[in-house]
């Protein structure tokens, strides 16, 4: 555990006049955290539900494809979308 | 599942980062150099230099690129930060497109935010013909590049020229025959130092408003307050108590003429919740039953008749809310999902409405999530 104290800052420093107050940006690590998170997230659910459809009757397995088809295209949407945000935060504006 | 898939959501509160050249590319040469344009600054703790905006003059450290860009939740703080520390969502609008296909979202109310929500940085610095331009020009930026990347996706918001009701009705002629949906208007302008809403200072711009059904989307903070009750309490207190504001704005209005003397006005709370409502509405009943023989307000409409008729009010996870939604108005409700502010679920805001929706009927999702935004915002479906 870490014996450093946290810095404290005062509320003066952290609120600003208005409803600047409420600008809590998702930030790139945090978006990025949560796309990590959903993609493995998917793939463990591809995972379990092809193990399911495999010992399933060709009835059941019907559904069961048509939900494991919509996890593998959000998976793939997920995984684009990590790349796209990557390929245009290099070509964010640069300022003045 | 009650969510179905051909329900579409509308978030009638998300948000935008202004890219630096909105004002640049808009403003005259010679406003060009007070105008608001990117600088950069020497960030306290080091690292590459935070850009921020200046403005007649004025750095405001708080840019809208501000507070969290670049740290792990537990060291949120406000700080400025720069562009390539963002999402590219924020402030590209076909970047923001796909953000919002991945999270489900079909259509987005953005509130600007460099403006402050409703505008009212531009009350600030001394030339007004500056300020006016600047209005002018942000609108210009909000219906011709962000809302005209996706016209059927982007519900186009516009500000105003607060400092002056006739210019501000005439921006809202201006804009509103180009296409705005609503317009940004402070929760309460009063501590602005603007004349307060029972006055009748307003009366031209509210019925305006009713002219081109415009609903007023008066978001929480633009007041300039923020609820702080104890000096040295930590950010966490105000964070929680924001939708407060919210409830200061809806008894203001309540008990105020606005709604007798403009009975078409529609006014949106926006990132309010909806959890607090039912108390609001029946204690305002119960003060109007009370206490309204020997005040100055209106003898004939309960305050919860006037909401009806009037309000509508929006969140992003309030189950207490949702459970009330009888008593908050069917009709009231409208969704939002504040991206890209932290408090979004992007990238699973619909995969969490599906929770969230889970035991409420089919009927009642589709209104909150899509037909109510539509019908309050004059926002049709695209013809396919």
């Amino acid at each position: 555990m870490s014996q450093e104290k946290a810095e404290t800052l005062p509320p003066e420093a952290m609120l600003g006049p208005s409803d600047w107050d409420d600008e809590d940006l998702l930030t790139v690590v945090e978006a990025s955290e949560r796309l990590v998170e959903e993609i493995k997230a998917s793939r463990e659910r591809i995972r379990q539900a092809e193990e399911v459809s495999a010992e399933q009757s060709l009835v059941h397995r019907a559904a069961e494809v048509a939900g494991l088809e919509a996890e593998r295209k959000r998976l793939e949407e997920l995984m684009r979308a990590a790349e796209r945000i990557r390929t245009a935060q290099a070509n964010a504006p640069k300022g003045p | 599942m009650p969510l179905q898939d051909d329900m579409q959501l509308i978030s009638v509160d998300d948000h935008l980062i202004e890219h630096p050249r909105v004002w640049a590319d808009r403003l005259l040469p010679k406003y060009q150099e007070v105008g608001p344009h990117i600088v950069e600054v020497p960030r306290a703790k080091g690292g590459p230099p935070s850009q921020v905006w200046e403005y007649q003059g004025k750095t405001y450290p708080q840019i809208g690129l501000n507070a969290v860009a670049g740290k792990k939740p537990e060291e949120y703080g406000i700080d400025p930060s720069r562009y390539d520390e963002m999402l590219p969502g924020c402030y590209d609008p076909v970047q923001r497109l796909a953000d919002m296909d991945l999270d489900g979202v079909e259509a987005a109310l953005c509130f600007p935010s460099f403006p402050r929500f409703a505008g009212t940085v531009f009350l600030e610095g001394e030339d007004r013909d500056v300020a006016l331009a600047c209005v002018k020009a942000f609108n210009d930026f909000i219906l011709d590049e962000w809302c005209a990347a996706a016209p059927h996706r982007y519900i186009p918001l516009v500000i105003l020229p607060l400092w002056d009701v006739d210019l501000a009705v005439a921006e809202v002629h201006r804009t509103a025959a180009r296409g705005a949906k609503t317009i940004a208007f402070p929760e309460n302008p009063s501590p602005l130092g603007l004349p307060s809403i029972h006055t009748d200072h307003w009366d031209p711009l509210f019925s305006v408003a009713e002219e081109y059904d415009l609903p007023l989307s008066l978001h929480f903070g633009t007041s300039g307050q923020s609820p702080r009750p104890s000096p040295d309490g930590p950010l966490a207190v105000s964070i929680s108590l924001f939708s407060c504001n919210s409830m200061y704005a809806l008894s203001d209005l309540l008990f105020s003429p606005v709604f007798h003397r403009h009975p078409k006005l529609k006014v949106a709370l926006s990132e309010g919740g909806i959890g607090w409502v039912p108390f609001m509405l029946e204690r305002a009943d119960y003060v109007w039953e009370r206490h309204r023989f020997y005040q100055n307000v209106n003898q004939e409409h309960r305050p919860s008749e006037l909401y009806f008729k009037h309000v509508y009010s929006c969140f992003i996870e309030d189950r207490h809310g949702l459970q009330s939604r009888d008593e908050v108005g069917l009709d009231n409700i409208l969704w939002e999902c504040d991206y890209p502010h932290s408090d979004s679920n992007w990238p699973n805001s619909r995969k969490i409405a599906e929770e969230v929706f889970m035991k409420v009927p089919d009927e009642d999702v589709h209104k909150i999530v899509e037909l109510n935004a539509r019908r309050v915002f004059n926002f049709p479906r695209a013809e396919q």
